[in-house]
């Protein structure tokens, strides 16, 4: 446990596993913010209707 | 009676065909346009590169089947839109021949005027890459079979497109990484015969993906046609 | 289970469930992945061929099966949407592209970050699982493309369809191109007869970043279409309920 800077090829795979992580959480974050835009762009839409209503 | 045989699909096929081919609106220059480019790329590769002569044989096959590919796919764009603009799509639409059998027809005369003038040119321009004559002669025969796979599936991804906004080279983002398989199988035929191996299984692959692509081509572009054009 | 899938075809329906599932799907997915994660790298004992490096395992072999999933999924997804036109199905099939274009650029990736020190190259062109990869980045790209390029969200629904279906034969082609043909991959070690043929101290890691990362892939496409089911029901009643005065769906 304590060698897991000496393992071998350690550089690889550890990018390897960053990288893996780094596009999980840009995922997550694409999807929440999709999530909160059209939330916003509907609450204006509907806004609007029911202002000319 | 006589009106019986004018509805057969042989001859709605065949009219068609004869439309296209003689009477299309595409003018003589926009049919040279691609062929050369085609000519002036492939001669233009050799400056690029060290022009010494093995090398040149070496990547010869593969560089004027990427060309063929490129130049090709400028020749789909107006498949089906110079129809969809003068209107004449929407009476293939509503014409009693069925749809896939109109298709087939344009994607044949399609082959015949944009196609075959690239096989008849390959001979030629192999000459830039020092190929002997018989491995022209082979690589001609794989671009003639390739270029009809390609209207084929070149057909299904005009059809994708005539509905779209900015399509210049959407159309080629859609169709390459389906026509990698015969680019790979064409261009390795002619490289596997200059090192020496005679057998000819990259061209009967080549076949089969032609054949199969003719088995679902024409109808799914009759789809693609009537879902974008209504 | 039948009518549980006909009531998920409802978009209200489906929005309800959807809130409800995916954040249990988050955190589940989260725990096995990071149990996953520590157990491979520091627990797993080193290969005897690879020795550590064998560990990219843990993130390559997810990513993989996650985009061939997702590819599968879209396709099924085209099929129920052209042919009983749910139109449920294409907002799956649309939310599904970019989270499968990115696991596709995540298994090439790791996957040529695992060659460098294995094979000594970063890419080898022969090999066909390779190529057939990058073919199926390219689908999903050009899937993306075709969307974009058509105003028109119905025709534009049925068409990206279309070529999602044009392009399905090429998932059982990456996955039976290690028997097919020769390639540095080898074959496959988790589904064979006679039991997986790797030892249980590297398969439990194995299975819990593969079931992780699938529960998480889940949870982010759950929330995804939700967005997209919301978006494509914006003048409907339900949804002005929903979001103008709380009342739930």
């Amino acid at each position: 446990m304590f060698n897991f800077l000496q393992m071998e090829y350690a550089p690889f795979v550890y990018s390897a596993f960053v990288i893996f992580f780094i596009v999980i959480a840009i995922c997550t974050k694409n999807a929440l913010d999709l999530n909160k835009n059209y939330l916003k762009t509907i609450k204006i839409i509907l806004n609007e209707l029911e202002a000319k209503k | 009676m006589n009106s019986f045989k004018e509805l057969s699909m042989w001859n709605g096929f065949k009219k068609m065909l004869y439309r296209d081919l003689l009477h299309s609106t595409k003018n003589l220059s926009q049919l040279m346009n691609p062929l050369l480019l085609f000519i002036l790329i492939s001669a233009s590769f050799p400056f690029a590169i060290n022009i010494d002569e093995n090398q040149l044989m070496i990547i010869g096959p593969g560089v004027i089947w990427v060309i063929a590919i490129l130049s090709f796919l400028l020749t789909l764009n107006n498949l089906y839109k110079d129809d969809m603009e003068d209107g004449s799509l929407d009476y293939m639409l509503l014409s009693a021949q069925p749809l896939p059998v109109l298709t087939l027809a344009k994607i044949l005369a399609h082959w015949f005027l944009s196609g075959l003038p690239l096989v008849i040119l390959c001979p030629f321009v192999s000459v830039f890459y020092q190929l002997s004559i018989d491995v022209s002669m082979l690589l001609s025969l794989t671009l003639l079979i390739g270029t009809l796979a390609l209207s084929l599936i070149g057909s299904i991804g005009a059809s994708l497109t005539i509905s779209s906004q900015n399509n210049t080279t959407l159309l080629s983002l859609l169709v390459l990484p389906i026509t990698i398989p015969i680019l790979i199988f064409g261009a390795k035929t002619v490289v596997l015969y200059q090192n020496g191996h005679t057998s000819l299984t990259g061209l009967y692959l080549i076949g089969a993906y032609c054949m199969f692509a003719l088995s679902f081509s024409p109808f799914v572009s009759a789809a693609s046609l009537r879902i974008g054009s209504d | 289970m039948m009518t549980f899938l006909h009531k998920m075809a409802s978009p209200r329906y489906f929005y309800s469930i959807s809130q409800k599932l995916s954040p249990w799907f988050m955190s589940v997915g989260m725990v096995l992945l990071l149990f996953g994660v520590i157990n491979g790298l520091y627990f797993a004992p080193p290969d005897y061929q690879q020795s550590d490096a064998f560990r990219i395992i843990y993130v390559h072999v997810p990513a993989a099966y996650i985009s061939m999933m997702t590819y599968s999924l879209m396709a099924i997804a085209s099929i129920i949407g052209l042919i009983w036109r749910i139109k449920i199905a294409f907002a799956f099939t649309s939310s599904a592209a970019s989270l499968g274009a990115w696991f596709t650029f995540l298994a090439l990736v790791t996957g040529s970050i695992w060659g460098r020190p294995m094979w000594g190259t970063w890419w080898e062109w022969g090999d066909p699982r390779l190529t057939s990869e990058l073919l199926m980045l390219f689908l999903y790209l050009g899937y993306m493309a075709l969307r974009a390029s058509i105003n028109d969200t119905q025709k534009a629904d049925k068409l990206s369809s279309i070529f999602i279906l044009v392009g399905a034969i090429n998932v059982p082609v990456i996955h039976y191109s290690v028997e097919w043909w020769s390639s540095l991959h080898q074959t496959s070690t988790l589904l064979k007869l006679d039991g997986p043929s790797i030892a249980t101290s590297m398969l439990i890691p194995l299975m819990a970043t593969i079931i992780g990362t699938m529960l998480y892939f889940i949870s982010l496409l759950l929330i995804r279409v939700r967005a997209e089911v919301i978006y494509r029901h914006r003048r409907s009643k339900w949804v002005r309920d929903l979001i103008l005065e709380g009342k739930n769906v």
